[in-house]
């Protein structure tokens, strides 16, 4: 028979293999890689972060125009135009508010997975419940509205990172990943915030990751800055703090924000000590968690009869001492108040931050040493207003253990480069001195408490079935050179896994191997999957720890590991990547307890 | 492979013009002097099993009188190839049409790479309709080569 007779499906095989010989090539050079995917699914994130805290900024102005008749969220505005028996009675229904959508949530959602942003990230599985999330958001949304002295960044994290968790589980990302993604939420709701897109990032960084590994800093930067972005559409570009610009005449001036840093360093533990000691006394008050939330906000309510300052996050109180309206000893009162008001409802089980309160008393601190430096010896002729921005980083600084985020942010809310200099100075020594007073920091006893260590030690267990990623992309032996290709095709892997006639695993189909062969229709028929494949191909057990996934990976050039079952039966479960190895590695609490 | 490692394939002593078995089985054995005495193969008899097997499969029958058994298996250290002509056609499966130029290939399991060259430049090769005819048309074995490797 001569050769021009070709059989109908021969010359179907040519034409699907013509198709591929262009399509591959072109594919290839625009397949993304796992770390495109996980930047655009970073960026996603960061966009619906922001999205959300913008979508609760407006829930809080319209809750708090319904409770006091204004509509901006000046707190200190609005409660001082209140009658005295207004102040008193608004926390205190907003805390019961509260606290009724948190027994709620309590009741409606037993054995709910983790909600805490932390707990998904450092100790969880990266699932955060969007139920819970929502409803704890709605308790915070209570809180805030009515003038609760706590902050706005911990219900804004936490619907970041729930949409982060989320869009994971739509986009079936590896467990490591979804850990990362969440970490991005937390990350875009810190920018968002606080319109600082790189303290957001090194704030789950330092804090909540302990790591500054590029596999995870990467997405959180692109996370931030996408939700800085968007957020800046919606409530502009300007720094979130307006100062006037600071100079220091002298580099001598600068040793004085070490004196600075001491006193920041040492007072902070002592913050950190009232605030959990109010959480702790109230939590062994057995009454109903409404009535426990109605008593914080009511404290708050008796405080504002006097100094409505002392209501909200202190971002208004913040600004006043930023521009020095205040007197010292009017700002010594509100300080002293503020510290117990936020006391009075972190303690009571209010959901929200303590972020911006720390930075008011950083701020309230650095200015009454300015004031007392100035009164005392004369000398200075630098502006109290330098020493409360400051104080405002030295204090977050030795509060959070994160001094490289505390100097960022300090930078960023303020834009003013002449400050980082002393800025530098006075987190570090914060750090160090309130570091060798205390190990803890405010998020550390929180992670504690909600049993980090615990799950530190099934992080150490990890294996290799805890990350691996399912049903990766196989073929049968038999399958022509064409489905071959077209398979390749279809998938994002540089390699195809072949399975013989019994389902076992029996080798990888290498791109690399076939790609100069793609144009050739000769095979098209004449070469079937078994005659490509590699039968000699790295394999993992889903009981394989960490340490032989590096192992394997130093022999072996290629971007992922197929995982066989661990019954010995040949049966492909699924397939490990190096990037979530590496994630995985990052993510170890050896790794990330390198920070204290 | 470059161009003087194909030609170093094809050599006189491996091709046989007068296949006479009808069928498949029948014209691998026809195979095994030549296929022993190649200093490439290592287990003769395990070649032509594995190529047997391979064929049984999936055919290399491209339905245009020409088939390309082969098989990567350690029977062979290097790369080997071995041309059988039947004037009379052989039957590899029933609903084809019969093959009259076989072309057996064996190659090691790494060289993947190698075995995909190897076929690739075999089947085009012989794509050509008036290469077809002269080769059933050939005479002897170096007349064979000769137009195997015509166009260069």
């Amino acid at each position: 028979m001569p050769p021009e007779a070709e059989s109908s499906s021969a010359s179907l095989d040519t034409v699907r293999l013509r198709r591929i010989r262009w399509l591959l090539p072109l594919l290839e050079w625009l397949r993304p890689k796992e770390l495109h995917i996980t930047l655009f699914l970073a960026g996603v994130v960061g966009l619906l972060g922001a999205l959300g805290a913008v979508a609760f900024r407006k829930a809080s102005e319209a809750v708090h125009w319904v409770l006091t008749g204004h509509w901006s969220l000046n707190l200190t505005e609005s409660f001082a135009q209140l009658a005295g028996w207004q102040r008193i009675l608004i926390p205190a229904a907003g805390g019961a508010a509260a606290g009724l959508v948190l027994m709620a949530t309590t009741r409606l959602l037993k054995n709910k997975p983790t909600t805490d942003y932390m707990e998904a990230v450092v100790i969880g599985d990266g699932v955060i419940s969007a139920r819970q999330s929502l409803l704890k958001s709605l308790s915070a949304l209570f809180t805030i509205s009515s003038g609760g002295a706590i902050g706005r960044e911990g219900p804004l994290v936490q619907i970041a990172a729930m949409f982060a968790s989320v869009v994971g589980r739509l986009a079936h990302v590896s467990k490591p990943r979804l850990r990362l993604l969440v970490a991005c939420g937390a990350a875009a709701g810190i920018a968002s915030a606080y319109n600082a897109p790189v303290s957001g990032a090194l704030f789950v960084a330092e804090i909540v990751l302990g790591t500054m590994s590029m596999e995870i800093f990467g997405p959180l930067v692109f996370s931030s800055v996408i939700a800085t972005l968007t957020t800046r559409q919606f409530i502009g570009s300007e720094p979130v703090y307006q100062i006037t610009h600071i100079s220091f005449s002298s580099p001598s001036q600068v040793i004085i924000f070490v004196l600075l840093g001491c006193i920041c360093g040492s007072l902070s533990p002592l913050y950190l000590w009232v605030l959990h000691t109010a959480e702790s006394r109230f939590s062994k008050w057995t009454v109903p968690v409404v009535v426990r939330m109605a008593v914080g906000g009511l404290i708050v309510g008796i405080l504002a009869i006097w100094y409505p300052q002392v209501c909200g996050n202190g971002y208004t109180s913040l600004n006043a001492v930023l521009h020095g309206e205040w007197l010292w000893p009017t700002l010594l009162c509100i300080l002293l108040l503020k510290i117990i008001a936020t006391a009075a409802t972190f303690g009571s089980g209010a959901v929200g931050g303590v972020f911006t309160p720390t930075l008011f008393v950083g701020a309230g601190l650095g200015y009454l040493f300015g004031v007392a430096l100035q009164t005392i010896t004369h000398l200075s002729s630098i502006e109290p207003i330098a020493f409360a921005l400051i104080g405002m980083g030295a204090f977050l600084a030795a509060s959070t253990r994160a001094p490289l985020m505390a100097i960022w942010m300090i930078f960023e809310i303020t834009l003013d480069y002449e400050i980082i200099l002393p800025l530098m100075l006075g987190c570090v020594v914060a750090y160090y001195i309130a570091r060798s007073i205390s190990a803890q920091g405010i998020y550390s006893e929180a992670l504690r408490r909600k049993g980090r260590w615990q799950f530190d030690s099934e992080l150490r267990r990890m294996r290799v079935g805890d990350i691996m990623k399912k049903d990766p992309p196989t073929v049968g032996g038999s399958a022509s050179f064409a489905e071959v290709c077209e398979k390749l095709t279809a998938v994002r892997h540089n390699y195809l896994y072949v399975l013989d006639d019994a389902q076992r695993f029996a080798g990888v189909i290498s791109l690399h191997d076939i790609k100069r062969f793609l144009s050739d229709p000769d095979l098209a028929r004449l070469v079937i999957a078994r005659d490509i494949t590699r039968e000699n191909f790295p394999t993992l057990l889903p009981d394989n720890h960490l340490s032989t996934v590096f192992e394997r990976f130093a022999r072996h050039d290629g971007e992922r590991i197929p995982v066989l079952n661990g019954d010995h039966s040949g049966r492909l479960v699924g397939s490990i990547s190096k990037a979530d190895a590496l994630l995985a590695f990052a993510e170890q609490p050896e790794m990330r307890n390198t920070k204290t | 492979m470059n161009v003087e490692e194909k030609d170093s394939l094809l050599s006189p002593s491996c091709v046989l013009l007068n296949l006479k078995g009808s069928h498949f089985t029948e014209c691998l054995q026809e195979f095994l002097p030549l296929v022993k005495a190649s200093a490439s193969v290592i287990e003769a008899d395990k070649f032509l099993q594995d190529v047997q097997e391979r064929e049984h499969s999936s055919s290399t029958n491209t339905g245009r009188g020409i088939a390309f058994p082969h098989a990567r298996t350690h029977a062979v250290g290097k790369i080997f190839v071995a041309i059988g002509r039947s004037i009379q056609g052989i039957s590899l499966q029933s609903d084809t049409p019969p093959v009259h130029l076989l072309f057996l290939i064996g190659t090691p399991p790494g060289e993947i790479a190698t075995y995909l060259d190897c076929m690739s430049w075999l089947a085009a090769s012989v794509r050509n309709v008036n290469v077809y005819t002269a080769l059933l048309e050939a005479q002897t074995p170096e007349d064979f080569i000769t137009i195997m490797q015509g166009d260069r």
